[in-house]
């Protein structure tokens, strides 16, 4: 793809195009579709989990993804949202477990079919949080993350669980430091992202892979085989950067000489891969979580037994048209999910992958005229068959503007810290109880370790 | 919504667009923006002198590399006949080149590939490389992008050249001219801000107001001249706190497009905002540091107290400083080199404060920045992927057989094009660093962000791409795309000594060590110098690439 630097449009579209929709298309017309398929599914007895962290970049508008939907609790709703509200006849009812019903917006009819099939869950008002904290300690100032409201600030701390120290690594890493031993020696790291860069995936000694939602390629200049002089003449000034170069040279010949090395390993074992026979979305984010499902379909190609994967849905930052953008997100978002999760099923391993999100915050529930600003407590999805689904989890708040739980203009204070919500899920994983304090040094500081969505069964 | 119609008069309307809206916001400041070169007329390049070498080529080089989209030959020749100090004054005398009338001579200025082609353009072969190698820095500062914002290709264009023109000026007007940019105004949605309204039960929009306290003057934290934190009790003291954001969001409503009648139409992205008292807060309001904002001020009177307290925040030397030191030079500025730094900002020495010209010079002529790994062992930084093909096409000619640089989708080959950061964290923040080594020592590498296994590939290949299969003489090769010019390689290719020590003259500054050298000279050695490819070809283009895709020179020193 890389090689013409002249592209007209029509040809990039085309070739977008071609490898995200027409691939299952292709794959089945070379007939690797049924031999992937077999190879995709469970073996008995087989030990395999994966987490999959969908990260929301913006600060997803969590209170317009749950809406509480019976008489009163719709009405206060309605009055904090104001022109973001929701009308009753664009809400598609969840079922219900009690007198206080909720409902998703018709641009989620994949929450709402996940939820009512038990495999979605809500978690309400879960935040940035390094003490149990209230309306009163929030207005003392007392003990509150740093720089609230702030983007980049609150995705790290919500990544990363240490609040209060610089965030160095994520809670996705730290599980990979911990946790890696069960996928032996396999040269494949326990962290994928799919998605670039990211806190998330970084440990102490874990460093994810990263590759792009359109597979694997080649280096060129190392195509010739390693005894081509060009390849060994690369791989030694390589080699003498990594050993007498300053720092970042010699990071930078760390980082590039592991791409080389993993990407022959990728590109033969993804010519194997499936996304099985569902109809996928078209969206970005469908095309990352397919590059996913294709990775969980070979993964006894890189003998692995425990995978943490990165995907990300950009946009959330809706400070203005919101009511379009934010439906047209979450239309995507719950689509994907569903689809995702079909596959999972397909392939007969629905209940060895849970899904979840994260965002950089929740918004306020004020408008600012046609979107919101940043604001804290938010709700996250998780799905997947191992989820104790069709239940909100948490405490779904007060809605009351400047009311028991609002910080200002709807900035709503959370009830529930992420290093709660992590720890449920690295729990699952398999994380033992003296993993999970290393892995969220601040979990002890909160009245549960485990929020009870995910079956432990 | 957004049109230019008309590329005759496009740029006439700008000028007059820019001094009516000047007149309606009535806080313009006393300071000409640059103004443009005729984009049709020849580039008019500095006359070299015939006089002895003063600077060294290797100190050229490497100087070049920090203040221009890279060193070229031309430039090489041309600083070492004066001293770095005459190269940057010629440089701030020099008229701007800009975008929006490169783009208004091409068949169609809202296309995008228009729009990289003229920024390629630019940054290529344009003689005021100082100029527009600061404003693309101040672009990676000021973000605003294509990604996601549905902003047309000729507003960036337009919003481009503000920072082209005013690159030179004083801080507070790019400021100022930033905020009342339409471009900017649709990112961050200043544009259409309005008042709070409790039966619409809606209140004034957060956005701006935050960031351009946190990513444009002040940041987070309050700091020293020097760029370290101040501490209260072993902690950071904040800038600025939630309510200050909630004021001055208040403070920055009521304003619509330029050619607006009523608040909520208007097309015109070539002029600046402009005020609207109906839908602007008029009640008294306290921003930063317990400024008063009285009631009943105008919406540019109130934005000035705003504008005018966030420029004389102590903040803002160390804090665009840093920036900018990272962006040109390295990633680790020493405490002392910032002070320096700040120190012109507060002052260029005759009392001004925010006179760019005085930064920008105290940035590139800095001890450190000058001495390098002798003055700091941190020294250096990753370079950009735009900044390394920069680099090839300046040091090696590289255009078409028409002089245009087509290179469209730079996002898809090498994951950054100007103006299209996936936010406005821009492509990389200034304080990131990758797990291992850096990370470790409490260290920054900024533009590693953008390192990782999927963008090593394609870089990696990209390169390859362009320089084995696009120089001219290639055969097939497409005539439109852009070619360089090897021909100063295969001349020196007989002698491979000769080869490799003119590309590390014209790529690190000599800074490759001997070990590197005699590995990469074996090589070359062992590749025939007459081939079917032509007379030097292999070994040119061997040689040029891997040394181009080496730590060595990626890593600019």
């Amino acid at each position: 793809m890389s090689a013409s630097t002249h592209w007209t449009r029509r040809n990039f579209l085309h070739c977008a195009a071609a490898t995200a929709a027409g691939l299952a298309n292709r794959k089945a017309a070379l007939g690797l579709l049924a031999g992937a398929q077999a190879a995709a599914t469970q073996a008995a007895g087989e030990d395999y989990r994966a987490l999959v962290c969908i990260f929301l970049a913006g600060g997803n508008d969590g209170f317009n993804v749950l809406i509480p939907s019976d008489a009163t609790r719709y009405q206060t709703y309605k009055t904090a949202r104001g022109n973001l509200a929701f009308t009753t006849d664009q809400l598609l009812a969840l079922n219900a477990n009690s007198s206080k019903t909720y409902a998703v917006s018709t641009s989620a009819p994949g929450f709402q079919s996940l939820y009512n099939k038990g495999q979605l869950a809500f978690l309400a008002n879960v935040g940035t949080l390094l003490e149990p904290t209230t309306k009163k300690t929030y207005l003392a100032g007392t003990n509150l993350p740093p720089q609230l409201y702030s983007h980049n600030d609150q995705s790290d701390q919500g990544m990363s669980s240490e609040l209060d120290a610089l965030q160095k690594m994520g809670w996705g890493g730290r599980i990979a430091d911990l946790l890696g031993s069960l996928n032996g020696t396999s040269s494949l790291p326990l962290g994928v992202s799919i998605a670039g860069n990211n806190i998330f995936q970084v440990g102490a000694s874990s460093v994810p892979y990263y590759m792009s939602p359109y597979g694997v390629n080649n280096f060129y200049v190392t195509s010739g085989g390693a005894t081509d002089p060009r390849t060994r003449t690369f791989n030694k000034m390589l080699g003498l950067s990594l050993a007498n170069g300053n720092l970042m040279e010699q990071e930078l010949a760390k980082s590039v000489t592991k791409s080389i090395g993993l990407s022959q390993t990728l590109i033969t074992a993804l010519a194997n891969s499936s996304i099985g026979t569902g109809i996928w979305p078209g969206s970005y984010l469908a095309q990352q979580l397919q590059m996913v499902a294709r990775m969980i379909s070979v993964r006894n190609t890189f003998g692995v037994k425990r995978q943490v994967f990165y995907v990300v849905q950009g946009g959330y930052d809706t400070h203005d048209d919101q009511v379009s953008r934010h439906n047209s997100l979450i239309s995507d978002l719950s689509s994907a999910m569903a689809a995702f999760h079909s596959t999972m099923d397909e392939f007969g391993i629905g209940t060895d992958v849970t899904s979840f999100t994260l965002s950089d915050f929740g918004r306020t529930l004020t408008s600012n005229g046609d979107g919101s600003d940043h604001a804290w407590g938010n709700v996250q999805m998780i799905a997947g068959g191992s989820v104790l689904g069709g239940d909100v989890y948490g405490k779904f708040p007060s809605q009351v503007i400047d009311g028991a739980d609002d910080a200002s203009y709807g900035r709503l204070i959370p009830s529930t810290a992420v290093d709660q919500y992590g720890a449920t899920l690295a729990r699952w994983f398999g994380a033992s109880d003296t993993d999970l304090a290393t892995i969220f040094p601040h979990l002890n500081r909160f009245s549960t370790a485990d929020l009870g969505f995910m079956n432990l069964a | 919504m957004i049109s230019i119609n008309g590329r005759q008069f496009a740029v006439k309307t700008l000028r007059l667009g820019l001094l009516l809206s000047g007149l309606f916001a009535g806080i313009a400041q006393a300071v000409t923006p640059a103004e443009c070169f005729d984009p049709l007329a020849a580039p008019i390049y500095p006359t070299t002198p015939d006089v002895p070498s003063v600077t060294t080529q290797a100190v050229a080089v490497r100087f070049l590399n920090m203040a221009t989209f890279g060193a070229g030959p031309r430039d090489v020749n041309h600083l070492t006949k004066m001293t770095l100090q005459a190269w940057i004054d010629e440089q701030l005398a020099m008229k701007a080149s800009c975008h929006l009338a490169s783009l208004n001579e091409t068949q169609d200025n809202n296309q995008r590939e228009n729009r990289m082609e003229v920024w390629f353009r630019h940054a290529v072969s344009a003689p005021d490389q100082l100029r527009q190698r600061v404003a693309f820095a101040l672009s990676e500062v000021f973000v605003v992008s294509d990604v996601g914002s549905g902003i047309a290709t000729n507003a960036l264009a337009v919003y481009y050249d503000v920072l082209v023109r005013n690159s030179f000026g004083n801080f507070r007007d790019i400021l100022e001219q930033v905020t009342l940019s339409p471009a900017m105004g649709h990112y961050l949605s200043v544009l259409h801000n309005q008042k709070a309204d409790r039966k619409l039960g809606i209140r004034a929009d957060e956005n701006y107001a935050r960031e351009v306290m946190q990513l444009f003057t002040i940041g987070l934290v309050q700091l020293d001249t020097d760029g370290t934190p101040l501490l209260q009790a072993n902690s950071t003291i904040p800038t600025y706190s939630q309510t200050d954001v909630e004021n001055s969001a208040r403070v920055l409503t009521g304003w619509g497009l330029g050619d607006s009648v009523s608040f909520f139409d208007g097309s015109d992205w070539r002029i600046n905002m402009k005020p609207f008292e109906n839908y602007h807060d008029h009640n008294p309001k306290t921003i930063l540091n317990n400024t008063p904002v009285p009631g009943q001020g105008k919406a540019p009177a109130d934005l000035k107290i705003l504008l005018d307290t966030l420029f004389n925040h102590p903040n803002v030397g160390p804090f665009i400083g840093r920036r900018l030191i990272q962006r040109l030079v390295t990633s680790n500025p020493s405490p002392a080199y910032i002070q320096r730094v700040t120190e012109a900002f507060n002052d260029n020495g005759s009392g001004v404060r925010g006179d760019m010209k005085a930064v920008i010079t105290a940035v590139l002529l800095d001890p450190e920045a000058l001495g390098g790994t002798k003055s700091n062992a941190n020294f250096g930084k990753l370079r950009e992927p735009l900044l390394v093909l920069t680099h090839l096409w300046r040091a090696l000619d590289g255009k078409a057989v028409d002089g245009l640089l087509r290179y469209y989708y730079p996002e898809s080959t090498i994951g950054q094009a100007a103006l299209s950061a996936g936010s406005v964290f821009n492509f990389f923040r200034p304080d990131f660093a990758p797990s291992g080594a850096i990370n470790d020592k409490g260290l920054f590498a900024p533009e590693f962000q953008l390192i990782n296994d999927a963008n090593n590939t394609r870089f990696y290949n990209e390169l390859f791409s362009l320089i084995q299969w696009h120089y001219k003489g290639k055969p097939y090769a497409d005539p439109f795309s852009v070619l360089i010019n090897i021909s100063n390689l295969n001349k020196r290719a007989k002698v491979p000594v000769d080869l490799v020590n003119y590309l590390d003259l014209m790529f690190t500054g000599s800074k490759l060590p001997d070990d590197v050298k005699t590995v990469l000279m074996g090589y070359i050695r062992s590749l025939d110098y007459k081939n079917s490819a032509g007379n030097g070809v292999t070994r040119s283009l061997e040689a040029l690439y891997l040394i181009m895709s080496s730590p060595h020179y990626l890593i600019q020193r």
